[in-house]
């Protein structure tokens, strides 16, 4: 009888938790989640996606780099001025000793 | 979602906030002390088309004009240089869930410029329209404690490359102008990452990318004739890893980044010209929400390049590692303080960046002198309703380079006249912008 009475309630505490469990396991976040289920706030996954494309594509484009113009003023890159002066300067490149052959 | 329960202006002020800050984009700066409202609505609303349109304006004046060649002939004034650029990029940005998990994001980027610049006595001019970059985002939210995205970006070349004559000289100096130069060639570039969510409020970041850099022709001479013609450029490609850590919560954002990128050897005509030596890039940013109408943010970046692999006059091999380095540390400061009141925001911004001397002797023609360049200015934006806003930003920029010596000339010894004095240079930027989410 105690057995039973047990059971029963363990019976009924997972059929009360269990809706709880697949609900949080089936929240949807804005964007990416802990480990443990909880929203992270996305400006931060967002910011460090568009981060990490503006890092690792620093010379897709000068004139159009990968995203919105708005973007432009928030991205810090140094110029690389050995490709500057190499590439971009009067007069035309050719072959050299050094490559910073303009001072 | 909790935003949608805050006031009208707080939802205002947070999205002024957030496009002021560069717009969701790099720093940490752009983690916005409060909720965004335009990812709120790509949370209720599947997909999200965002336009934006800049006008920026540049126009300088300088001691001397730009490039600062050496042994110029005397009747070279080497007078004052000036010059002014229009540069007008837009782009259309479409963001949306594919399904539920996966998040995707399309972007098309162009624009078109003007420019033109008086430098040693010679006055010309260019315009054209600028390359366009086309670009993909996928992101997977459906993996507990692991954000991973892919991207893949092109550079189509409707740029101009070959700039005839004079023309040549219209591409300005970049730290007084918006692009340096007005097209490359077809660029590929695909990134692969993944966010790591440590807390709800802490999130690191680990990425890779490649940048596949195309051929193109510019300007050139012809060898022993000296008449002008055309080589064929196939710069370097690079292969980057970047990590970030970033954090936000009680009105406190804190990011900071590492990138390291591997560039391989530049061609011109089919010969290797030089490598560039591996560059780092250490950069922070830190902001504040003093209160719900004040906040500043600070970003500071520091980028050393090792030495470059150089030709070797008695190959082979064809390249050797140049005798010393020939590359300058560059850092950079940004700052800007916020005030935000309805749909008005308003607060000034100054910037600060110091490229170093190179390692080379002062009297080598290889030697670069130290730069520096303050700018100091504000920036504005208006949220014309809940689809549209406009900003408008300004600032004036001094630029100083030191004096760069005269040189010396095998057995000729030091020649007079080589070097340049100190160069000083001024000039302003004032870009208007427009953003349209539909």
């Amino acid at each position: 009888m105690r057995q039973s009475s047990i059971l029963l309630a363990g019976t009924i505490c997972l059929t009360a938790l269990l809706p709880t469990a697949a609900s949080a396991a089936q929240a949807r976040c804005p964007e990416a989640r802990t480990i443990t289920g909880e929203c992270v706030n996305p400006a931060i996954t967002q910011a460090l996606r568009n981060q990490s494309i503006a890092y690792t594509q620093q010379k897709l484009s000068y004139t159009a780099p990968p995203r919105l113009p708005s973007a432009d003023f928030g991205v810090l890159i140094a110029r690389d001025w050995n490709e500057m002066l190499n590439l971009f300067t009067f007069p035309p490149v050719g072959p050299a000793p050094t490559t910073n052959r303009r001072p | 979602m909790r935003s949608r329960r805050r006031p009208e202006s707080a939802l205002l002020s947070g999205a002024i906030f957030s496009l002021l800050c560069s717009g969701g984009a790099v720093s940490a700066a752009d983690l916005p002390a409060m909720p965004v409202k335009a990812q709120v609505q790509s949370f209720d609303q599947r997909w999200q088309v965002t336009f934006n349109d800049e006008v920026q304006y540049y126009s300088w004046d300088s001691s001397q004009g730009y490039p600062h060649l050496p042994l110029q002939l005397p009747a070279d004034p080497k007078g004052p240089g000036h010059g002014s650029q229009v540069y007008n990029p837009y782009g259309l940005q479409i963001d949306g869930k594919a399904t539920d998990d996966l998040q995707v994001q399309f972007l098309v980027r162009s624009g078109y410029v003007w420019s033109s610049q008086t430098t040693g006595g010679v006055s010309t001019s260019a315009s054209t329209p600028t390359d366009t970059t086309l670009g993909t985002t996928l992101t997977y939210n459906g993996i507990a404690g692991i954000q991973p995205f892919a991207s893949l970006n092109v550079n189509a070349p409707t740029g101009k490359t070959v700039l005839m004559g004079n023309s040549a000289f219209a591409r300005p100096d970049p730290d007084l102008s918006g692009v340096p130069t007005f097209g490359e060639g077809w660029n590929i570039g695909p990134t692969i990452g993944i966010n790591v969510p440590i807390t709800a409020q802490m999130v690191a970041s680990f990425s890779t990318g490649y940048t596949s850099r195309g051929t193109y022709t510019r300007e050139g001479v012809i060898p022993l004739v000296g008449a002008q013609g055309t080589d064929s450029i196939k710069p370097g490609n690079d292969w980057t890893v970047n990590t970030s850590l970033a954090y936000q919560a009680s009105g406190l954002t804190l990011q900071l980044s590492g990138t390291y990128v591997l560039e391989s050897e530049t061609f011109i005509d089919g010969v290797p010209l030089y490598k560039t030596g591996d560059r780092i890039t250490v950069s922070g940013g830190a902001g504040y929400t003093w209160t719900p109408a004040w906040s500043s943010q600070l970003t500071a970046s520091f980028t050393h390049i090792d030495r470059n692999i150089v030709q070797n006059l008695f190959a082979p091999p064809p390249l050797i590692v140049e005798a010393a380095n020939s590359n300058s540390n560059v850092t950079q400061l940004v700052a800007s303080t916020t005030y935000t009141q309805g749909s008005f925001a308003i607060g000034p911004t100054a910037g600060f960046t110091y490229r170093d001397h190179n390692d080379y002797d002062p009297t080598s023609a290889t030697f670069l002198p130290a730069k520096t360049s303050y700018s100091a200015g504000a920036m504005a934006q208006y949220l014309v309703n809940q689809m549209a806003s406009l900003s408008l930003r300004a600032e004036h920029r001094w630029v100083h380079e030191d004096i760069n010596p005269d040189k010396m000339i095998g057995i000729f010894g030091i020649l007079p006249g080589s070097g340049f004095p100190a160069i000083s240079s001024t000039g302003w930027m004032v870009s208007l912008g427009g953003t349209i989410k539909f």
